[in-house]
């Protein structure tokens, strides 16, 4: 693998947050994140475009139900889960600050 | 060739002071029947220019002599009689293979015109054939169809070009900065930089890849290369006048490709749509086809740079994002990021971290915190690894002094990656000049990186322990192997080698390698 596709794995992770695919606050407890995931899960079964994009830093990207699906098992670990909300907090921020 | 060899039985690099003659040259009867058709085919070709030439001149200025009947002046004379035939027999060759045939896939009258070139040599003629079926392949081929070709300027812009269509940058990358990094004597013809170069820019165009369409537009020269040159600059947000460009595309060739994009910068520049820092801003572009115009001329979102994120994840992630999309980074930023991780990733930041651990009931909550800072020094490391600019010297703060130790180590550990592949044994008939000159590409851009970081000490001793010895063996194969094909190749490459022979102190590798580059460069001619 080159250095240019590590890069782009990287940036695909970040961009991928668990907490930004979910669109729940870093704070947000387990069953507010069971309860986002599985709405987010109907809203795309049912085809709504809500649903099929997520923010980020670097703009609005896809959502699938494979990646909300991910995101509930990532955070269910709690050592993933440190690491998700440490990043998520950085970029929550970046974000509310990048809005004002 | 010379080439290198144990003194004294030592292993792994130790009493390298004995070098002795390798295998002989190819036989000379051989050279002497290649030079024999070679000069035959040269010399056909100097007579059927003189005997066409000759007939256009004549019956042309018997047509205008017997028209003006003596009524033209000096100025007109000379220019008929002198000026357009010297440009008719010099240039108009070239421009009809480059400019008319090629373009429309006439490759059979594109190489006829190159042959009537007096700007094209006879050896050039099926590196440029191979160019040609690079530049007029759509539909990307696995690879060049190499076979017999030789390793030289313009089959390595047909490999780059091939590499940047396939979205290789880093190959392309490789190929162009050795190609602008060649040593006297190694030949990158005028017409490879013009038209080899044009092709290269103008498939980076297509990408809207700018920072690429800059880079190989340094190699180039020529109106249409100078035009990109000038696009890519204004696209970056660099002060571009609009007479400037208008009149840079007035001077280039294909200027109806390029209006729409020429127009939409002008315009930006010109109803002052530009914002303070020479950014273009979010505004529609005023034309008929306004779809089709904005494609080319990139969404304002490709353009315009990204706000500075407040916080320093959000810079990390920018940076990233920067670098995915082959964007120029300066080391001297990836440092200043360093030194803003550096309160997000210090003690008290990651006691914060384990705090947070033990809260959701992880075990090991120190080491999760401490890999935490661990991920980040290699995503700088990373980012470093792809960025322009030495590292300094002295860092600032521990953690940049970490990062900067953390990016040494992994610029050695990429040279001895790229080693693998230099095994004298492995290099035979099947790997041609161009993917051996192409492996040592990456050896190349490996060391050339660690030698803005690692220091004299740290790279004479990789030198003498690993480079030295493999890849002067493998140079040395490869010209044996491939003879003439290889003598570009291996000119550029035993001039690379005694070059870095003398950073080190080696000079029984610097005076050898000369040797053995001045043979090389003799077969060239």
């Amino acid at each position: 693998m080159t250095e240019a596709d590590d890069v782009e794995n990287l940036l695909r992770e970040r961009l991928a947050n668990p907490f930004l695919v979910l669109d729940v606050a870093p704070s947000a407890s387990v069953a507010e994140i069971e309860r986002q995931g599985q709405r987010l899960l109907a809203e795309l079964a049912a085809g709504l475009d809500g649903a099929r994009r997520y923010a980020t830093p670097s703009g609005a990207r896809a959502r699938t139900p494979e990646m909300v699906r991910s995101a509930i098992a990532e955070l269910r670990d709690p050592a993933r889960r440190l690491a998700h909300e440490w990043w998520a907090r950085g970029m929550a921020a970046a974000g509310a600050a990048a809005a004002t | 060739m010379v080439g290198a060899g144990n003194g004294g039985g030592g292993g792994g690099g130790g009493d390298m002071t004995a070098f002795s003659a390798m295998v002989s040259r190819a036989p000379q009867s051989r050279d002497a029947d290649l030079v024999g058709r070679g000069g035959g085919r040269a010399a056909i070709r100097l007579l059927i220019w003189t005997a066409l030439w000759g007939t256009v001149l004549r019956n042309v200025g018997a047509s205008v002599g017997t028209w003006a009947q003596g009524s033209l002046g000096a100025g007109a004379t000379l220019l008929i009689a002198v000026v357009i035939p010297a440009w008719l027999f010099v240039v108009f060759p070239s421009w009809l293979a480059f400019r008319f045939a090629a373009p429309r896939g006439m490759r059979r009258l594109a190489m006829a015109a190159c042959w009537m070139s007096p700007l094209v040599r006879l050896r050039d003629l099926p590196s440029i054939a191979a160019f040609l079926d690079a530049a007029g392949d759509s539909t990307l081929r696995p690879g060049l169809q190499r076979g017999e070709l030789p390793a030289d300027a313009w089959t390595a812009l047909a490999s780059a070009l091939q590499a940047d269509r396939r979205r290789s940058a880093a190959h392309a990358a490789r190929i162009v900065d050795a190609l602008a990094h060649l040593p006297a004597g190694a030949r990158l013809p005028w017409l490879a930089r013009i038209h080899g170069v044009e092709a290269l820019a103008l498939s980076a165009v297509e990408r809207r890849d700018w920072p690429a369409v800059a880079r190989y537009a340094r190699l180039g020269q020529g109106r249409l290369v100078v035009l990109l040159a000038v696009l890519a600059r204004a696209m970056r947000g660099d002060d571009v006048p609009a007479s400037a460009l208008w009149i840079r595309w007035l001077l280039a060739p294909r200027r109806l490709a390029l209006l729409p994009i020429v127009r939409a910068l002008a315009w930006e520049r010109q109803t002052g749509a530009i914002d303070q820092h020479g950014n273009p801003r979010r505004v529609p572009i005023p034309s008929r086809d306004g779809a089709r115009r904005a494609k080319l001329a990139g969404s304002p979102r490709d353009r315009a740079p990204p706000r500075v994120p407040a916080t320093v994840h959000g810079r990390h992630v920018a940076m990233l994002e920067a670098s995915a999309r082959h964007d120029d980074i300066r080391t001297e930023d990836v440092m200043a990021l360093a030194a803003a991780w550096q309160p997000a990733v210090d003690d008290a930041a990651l006691a914060q971290v384990h705090a947070r651990a033990l809260e959701l009931g992880v075990r090991d909550g120190a080491a999760r915190a401490q890999a935490l800072r661990e991920q980040v020094l290699d995503e700088l490391a990373l980012l470093l690894a792809r960025a322009e600019g030495e590292l300094p010297r002295a860092p600032a703060h521990p953690f940049a002094e970490t990062l900067a130790a953390r990016a040494r180590e992994g610029e050695i550990a990429r040279i001895k990656a790229s080693l693998a592949a230099f095994d004298a044994d492995g290099v035979g008939p099947s790997l041609d000049p161009l993917a051996a000159w192409e492996r040592w590409l990456v050896l190349r851009a490996a060391w050339e990186r660690a030698a803005q970081s690692a220091g004299r000490a740290a790279l004479a001793t990789l030198w003498r322990m690993s480079v030295r010895d493999r890849l002067w063996g493998y140079c040395c194969t490869v010209s044996h192997v491939h003879g003439p094909r290889a003598a570009w190749a291996s000119y550029v490459m035993f001039e690379w080698l005694a070059d870095r022979a003398e950073y080190v102190g080696d000079l029984v590798a610097v005076l050898a390698n000369r040797e053995n580059a001045r043979i090389a460069l003799a077969a060239l001619r």
